[in-house]
């Protein structure tokens, strides 16, 4: 888990373009409205991030906004779906 | 005299069909408009519901060259037009086109870049229509049409914001009449781009359902034949509804949603409403623009309530007989606004089956003959752009 | 415009092009050769050299967090606005957005295409789709200012910043708005280079451009650019200028003359008697001469005419030496008459012909002629 979780950081800071570095991403802090400040567009971006890197493809908002509260809640979402399949 | 603006000629080309006698019917009847994608291979989009049409474009036409949007915007112009004019211009040089449009030649330029970037072929001529103003130009060119000759790219209130500076003109006295209206091809850029962001629904859209899931894509164009009452008056015109009053308003709230209870829509029907002189109890029908993504239709609905609260009129949207048409869709449903006002009755909001109870206004399900002496359409531009249009019968004193 | 044509009073302008950004700047500018333009990574390689802008100060005015989310366009239109001193308390109130662009946000169109193409329909960005309609740096200065009145973007090849300038100037007239944000801004973008190039639109050669001048080569410059005006319909301190009116048209092709100027002139005196001007009174006329010699002998024989109904010479400079052509540049000729009716002095850089710079002058005529088949005009004058 610890290993998915810092390439995750890594993954959000290139494909959302942030300047900061991926350290810097506290692993349960909301990745939405406070904490890191990312929008909606931002969901459907990492929504395509999480496909291209893990198959594991998002179909709706609702499902994507739940998955992607955080950076743990990310990499439970994507170790729940890998394990299901 | 205060310059008025009139309607004297219409057009239409879409999935619901090809005249404005097929359009109607196709409204009465409730019809379903969308079919399987098959415009272009896409192993993601193939056979997802689209207002696709399959009709002959350049021969309908009558252009020698142009891009897919171009055939739309003339086809639909010259029927507006020889509704109109049939004996000509009073004076080309006081009339002038207005489209909105905001695909243009893209579905040219895809396969330009495509095949550039595969194979280094450097097909330029197929970006020879690229810019959406290409359309406006070919009907200015195809009828002879010397005033003002634009085009007004503002996402999916393209058409209607089209419709409107075009009336502005005239009552500015900067020409009498102006050609107005919207078009705009299917595209693999606005299949995948509203697939990217998880917008449509492979069922189909189901405007104002509780099971909604977005939107379906649609091409198409509407073209109005807009002019001064003036000079409607003086050729003995037959006038098919008046313009009576318009607003424009921004949500500046993000770039891609709507302000969840459509405040920036609350705004444009109220002044659109005070622009002509209008309350809430005299109007007897609203388009709605419906999309059916979740979203928008909430929001909407709530704006619309908070407007018109108990004197709500029958609400519809109409895109399930054609696909949301992005800049045509303004333009077609202001059209069908006309059509209900010469038929007086509404049409109905086809592909629903539950109305979803969070949308908090009475959905039209059934076609039905009514009374009607002022009707109002709403086109919502992809992140807050709302235009508020409203009709009047012709021959109705104010 | 017919009676309703008191104008509207232009209060702050903001420029973002190759010759710089600032009024200093713009005023003493002299016209460079424009540089090679390079494009890494596409498969064709460009001859073309062009004028491209200096965007390096976007970072620190607007921030990391929001340059992320925008395409150049946006960028250099948020920019312009910055320089215009644009705030949400200027904007407050019935303000609405008029914008003029001939091709949109086609890098971001691009960026999102080129990836269709080369990672499949599986792996979109969304983000440069959002960004790629063409009013998304209309919507951008409509979210970053919280102006929520009308949203109009025209995008109608050259004469998109007239038209624009027109309705917007029209809505104030009227009375549907108090304020009114009006921008021009167009990208340099590699596709359009390489069909331009293609079809030959180019110059070949790397001098600067010099429209009007006499010069026998066919083909211009590509060049980019914003700006952004905050026009109003009432007075107040610090206002550079008015501007009378703006209207488009489209012209009758003529095989001989391409335009006749007996046309152009009653298109242009046309405007001029709505504004309640006379032909005699125009102290500048400012034209969208790009260099190509067909077109700037169209333009000549425009305002010779011109002359001819008022009677004496009237200047002629032209802008393209200092921002290349692009389909909105007529909103950087628009601002630098503004700039140059408040300063009092008319920049000799705009006769690279090397007539001498008429003196101070009140009236300032912008004219732009559309390869196919428009043409439009706007009238400014000095408080």
């Amino acid at each position: 888990m610890e290993n998915l979780i810092k390439e995750l950081k890594q993954h959000i800071v290139t494909s959302l373009k942030l300047e900061i570095s991926p350290d810097e991403i506290d692993t349960d802090a909301p990745l939405f409205g406070e904490g890191l400040g990312l929008d909606s567009i931002d969901v459907l971006e990492l929504v395509v991030m999480i496909n291209a890197n893990y198959g594991i493809k998002i179909v709706n908002m609702d499902e994507g906004r739940k998955a992607l509260t955080s950076v743990r809640s990310i990499a439970e979402y994507i170790t729940e779906k890998k394990s299901a399949k | 005299m205060k310059r008025e603006v009139v309607i004297t000629g219409a057009g239409i080309l879409s999935a619901a069909g090809a005249s404005v006698g097929e359009t109607w019917q196709a409204l009465k009847e409730g019809r379903d408009g969308l079919r399987p994608f098959s415009l272009f291979p896409s192993a993601r989009y193939a056979g997802i519901p689209a207002g696709q049409l399959q009709a002959d474009l350049p021969a309908l036409s009558g252009l020698g060259g142009g891009s897919r949007s171009d055939h739309l915007a003339v086809a639909a112009a010259r029927q507006a037009f020889s509704q109109s004019f049939p004996g000509g211009l009073p004076d080309p040089a006081r009339a002038g086109v207005i489209l909105g449009a905001c695909v243009g030649g893209m579905a040219d330029s895809e396969v330009f870049l495509e095949r550039l970037l595969r194979t280094g072929a450097r097909e330029t001529e197929l970006l020879h229509f690229h810019e959406c103003a290409s359309s406006a130009d070919a009907v200015a060119g195809t009828l002879g049409l010397y005033g003002p000759c634009e085009t007004i790219s503002t996402a999916c209130s393209s058409g209607q914001n089209a419709i409107c500076l075009a009336a502005e003109l005239i009552l500015s006295g900067e020409s009498d009449v102006m050609l107005a209206g919207g078009t705009d091809s299917l595209s693999r850029l606005t299949v995948n781009g509203f697939g990217s962001l998880l917008l449509m629904d492979p069922q189909g859209c189901r405007p104002f359902d509780e099971e909604r899931k977005g939107m379906s894509l649609g091409e198409g164009a509407a073209v109005l034949a807009l002019e001064s009452a003036g000079s409607a008056a003086r050729r003995n015109a037959r006038v098919l509804a008046r313009l009576s009053g318009w607003a424009a308003t921004c949500d500046a709230h993000h770039a891609a949603a709507p302000s969840p209870e459509g405040e920036g829509i609350q705004r444009a029907m109220r002044g659109a409403l005070a622009g002509a002189g209008l309350s809430p109890g005299d109007i007897q029908y609203i388009s709605a623009h419906g999309t059916a993504t979740p979203d928008n239709d909430r929001a909407e609905a709530a704006a619309i309530k908070a407007v018109f609260g108990e004197q709500t009129p029958p609400v519809s949207s109409i895109k399930r007989a054609f696909g949301h048409t992005f800049a045509a869709a303004g333009a077609i449903e202001t059209l069908a606004c006309v059509l209900a006002l010469q038929h007086q009755a509404v049409p109905p909001n086809a592909g629903l089956n539950r109305q979803d109870p969070a949308c908090p206004v009475k959905i039209q399900r059934d076609f039905a003959a009514c009374k009607l002496s002022n009707v109002m359409s709403l086109s919502l531009g992809f992140g807050g752009n709302n235009n508020c249009l409203i009709l009047s019968a012709a021959g109705q004193a104010q | 415009m017919e009676n309703e044509n008191t104008g509207a009073y232009i209060l702050k302008a903001g420029l973002v092009s190759p010759a710089g950004g600032s009024p200093e700047q713009l005023l003493s500018a002299v016209p460079a050769a424009p540089v090679p333009l390079d494009y890494p990574g596409q498969k064709a390689a460009l001859k073309t050299a062009g004028y491209r802008c200096d965007l390096s100060e976007a970072k620190a005015l607007l921030g990391p967090m929001k340059l992320r989310r925008l395409g150049r366009l946006q960028t250099m239109t948020l920019l312009a606005a910055k320089k215009a001193g644009l705030s949400a308390e200027a904007c407050a109130g019935d303000t609405g957005v008029y914008m003029g662009t001939g091709l949109g946000s086609m890098g971001e169109t691009a960026a999102f295409l080129e990836n269709m193409v080369l990672n499949g329909e599986e792996f979109p960005k969304p983000a440069n789709f959002i960004n790629s309609v063409h009013n998304a740096a209309a919507s951008s200065l409509a979210l970053e200012y919280a102006i929520k009145g009308e949203n109009i973007t025209v995008a109608h090849r050259d004469i998109s910043f007239d038209a624009a300038l027109g309705h917007g100037v029209s809505a104030l007239a009227k009375g549907r708005l108090k304020r009114a944000v009006v921008c021009g801004a167009d990208e340099l973008n590699y596709y359009h280079l390489l069909a331009a190039e293609e079809k030959g639109l180019w110059k070949d050669g790397a001098g600067p451009l010099r429209p009007l001048a006499g010069g026998t080569t066919r083909g211009t410059s590509p060049g980019e650019g914003a700006a952004v005006f905050l026009l109003s319909s009432g007075a107040a301190e610090g206002a550079l200028a008015k501007v009378l009116g703006a209207r488009t048209a489209r012209y009758r092709y003529d095989a001989s003359t391409y335009l006749d100027p007996a046309a152009s002139a009653d298109f242009l005196c046309g405007l001029l008697a709505a504004c309640g001007v006379k032909p005699e009174e125009t102290g500048l006329l400012l034209s969208g001469a790009d260099g190509d010699c067909a077109l700037d002998a169209v333009y000549l024989r425009t305002a010779a005419e011109l002359g001819r109904r008022a009677g004496r010479l009237v200047p002629h400079g032209s802008f393209k030496q200092y921002c290349g052509d692009y389909k909105a540049a007529s909103g950087f000729g628009f601002g630098l008459a503004a700039l140059l009716l408040s300063s009092g002095t008319v920049p000799p850089g705009l006769f690279p012909n090397g007539t001498a710079a008429p003196g101070p002058v009140s009236t300032v005529l912008s004219y732009t002629i559309s390869r196919s088949g428009s043409h439009s005009a706007a009238l400014l004058r000095s408080l």
